[in-house]
């Protein structure tokens, strides 16, 4: 049986539909998931987050194991954005690259589907949740709700930029009946801050997700989340894996 | 919590630049030989309004997180901006981008992962031209710049507080700049008072200091009266120059002697950060 998947994006509120600059990608048959958060202050982020994330559940498993497997994403990049003559600063920006955190997870079965390995890589604040029968059984990266602030470590799309130091590797098992849940960094930090709670945030995002009208109910909840619940305003993405 | 206010194009902040153009900015720079301070100003301001308008660069174009104000004060006490924007005092941050007086091609070596080194050519802004004329009407410029700030904050009473940078080399002529500093950072908006940041450059050949938390090794009473103008950085402007990698404390002010003062940009807070200071 191939995992169920689901992914919510909700833009930064004041921001239109067209200016949000996450991004995540799926490919259930080959068990590989992505979401990555193009950064703020980067021009040409949501670009680089969106070929981020496609480019990883594209790139063969072989691909993935190279130290390098960030090089022809940053070449597609650099052709995407293009060399047209640009403002001073349209310029400056390109020159500097796009910046984005990131997180790649990919599934291995064994056992006719039932369990399986994962690895994943990931950089910066992205984090991956593993749910087993409403408990939390693995996430990564470690962090804390305190931790997340603006200075992420950050993945660039400058070719030959020296990003991938910025990558930890991460691994583990999953058996049939467990869930993942990626998160881009604000809704990972709400997550947290609940989890330290004890409040057992995830109840709460199982009722929005498999309500029968699961989008339009993630709008609303994120919508008073931010009113009456310290959620972060900021692009806000979740991708949930079902096993 | 002060200083926690979103910086939006609906909500946004102002930088305001004070900078010195009287006669004495024709002595040398401590900072940097064969350099006259006056130089050294406009390059200082031409930096700041360049990573400014970086910081606020998007694929579309320039989001107005910000309104940008310099007022110089020499002979004369107003607006220094030249070109399309003579006059004008305080600007949306896309026409500071949009409308410099000039922009000059530089050369500019860089260096790639292998280490192999090559030239290439950079557009470089320039809004500012040096000036030094007449004395230093310091006070006259700290009360304008509070008069152009009190009126932003009735446009935008909730805003991220603004932030006013002082530039000169310390001598006022019209009295004792204290009490206007202080008339300046007593202005509010509901997320805090007005930041009042000082840059001295010197003559003297004195090593560089960046954001001191004390008076003690300043090297004259001018740098000592500015670093008593600054204001105490708030909590978050002193989490991202930990960032920068700079040793602040609590008493950390926003003033530097001879030393570049681009980081300050960097220490306003619109969403996740990256490198900038390309000139």
């Amino acid at each position: 049986m191939l995992p169920r998947w689901q992914g919510f994006a909700v833009p930064k509120r004041g921001n239109s539909n067209e200016e949000y600059e996450d991004a995540f990608a799926a490919d259930p048959k080959g068990g590989r998931f992505a979401i990555a958060d193009g950064a703020s202050e980067s021009s040409f982020a949501s670009q680089w987050a969106r070929i981020l994330a496609e480019g990883y559940i594209k790139s063969s498993l072989n691909l993935l194991s190279k130290k390098d497997w960030l090089g022809p994403l940053q070449t597609k990049w650099s052709e995407e954005v293009g060399n047209e003559h640009l403002t001073w600063y349209a310029d400056a920006k390109k020159d500097l690259g796009a910046s984005a955190t990131f997180l790649g997870l990919t599934l291995k079965r064994v056992s006719k589907g039932v369990k399986g390995s994962w690895f994943a890589f990931s950089a910066g604040d992205c984090c991956s949740v593993q749910l087993h029968k409403n408990r939390v059984v693995s996430r990564f990266p470690n962090l804390q709700s305190k931790d997340f602030d603006n200075h992420p470590k950050l993945l660039n799309s400058k070719l030959g930029s020296h990003s991938s130091h910025a990558i930890e590797r991460y691994q583990g098992v999953w058996k049939v009946g467990d869930r993942f849940l990626l998160m881009t960094d604000a809704l990972a930090q709400w997550f947290l801050h609940a989890d330290e709670k004890g409040a057992k945030p995830w109840q709460a995002i199982d009722r929005v997700v498999s309500h029968p009208q699961a989008k339009e109910r993630f709008d609303l909840w994120i919508d008073n989340l931010r009113d009456s619940d310290g959620l972060r305003n900021d692009d806000i993405s979740l991708v949930v894996i079902d096993l | 919590m002060p200083f926690t206010a979103e910086i939006s194009r609906s909500n946004p902040s102002c930088f305001l630049f004070v900078i010195d153009q009287s006669s004495s900015m024709k002595k040398p720079f401590g900072g940097q030989h064969g350099k006259v301070k006056a130089q050294g100003v406009a390059d200082a301001i031409n930096g700041l309004l360049q990573n400014l308008v970086l910081k606020c660069t998007k694929s579309e174009g320039i989001r107005d997180y910000f309104q940008v104000g310099v007022i110089g004060y020499g002979a004369k006490v107003g607006s220094a901006f030249g070109g399309d924007l003579a006059g004008q005092i305080l600007v949306p941050v896309s026409d500071i981008a949009n409308k410099p007086l000039r922009i000059e091609e530089r050369t500019k070596e860089s260096e790639d992962a292998s280490g192999e080194k090559s030239e290439r050519k950079v557009k470089v802004p320039i809004w500012c031209e040096p000036s030094a004329e007449g004395k230093t009407p310091m006070c006259q410029a700290l009360k304008l710049g509070r008069e152009i700030v009190s009126e932003f904050l009735k446009r935008f009473p909730a805003c991220y507080p603004p932030l006013v940078i002082n530039i000169t080399d310390g001598m006022a002529t019209d009295g004792s700049p204290e009490p206007f500093a202080t008339a300046l950072k007593d202005l509010a908006s509901k997320d805090g008072n007005v930041l009042l940041l000082n840059a001295h450059l010197s003559s003297r050949d004195a090593r560089s200091i960046e954001f001191p938390d004390s008076d003690k090794d300043l090297p004259d009473d001018y740098a000592r009266i500015l670093f008593r103008m600054s204001s105490l950085l708030p909590v978050r402007m002193l989490s991202a120059a930990r960032n920068e990698g700079l040793r602040v404390t609590d008493g950390t002010r926003g003033f530097v002697y001879n030393a570049d003062v681009l980081s300050v940009i960097r220490f306003m807070d619109i969403g996740t950060a990256v490198a900038l200071s390309p000139r």
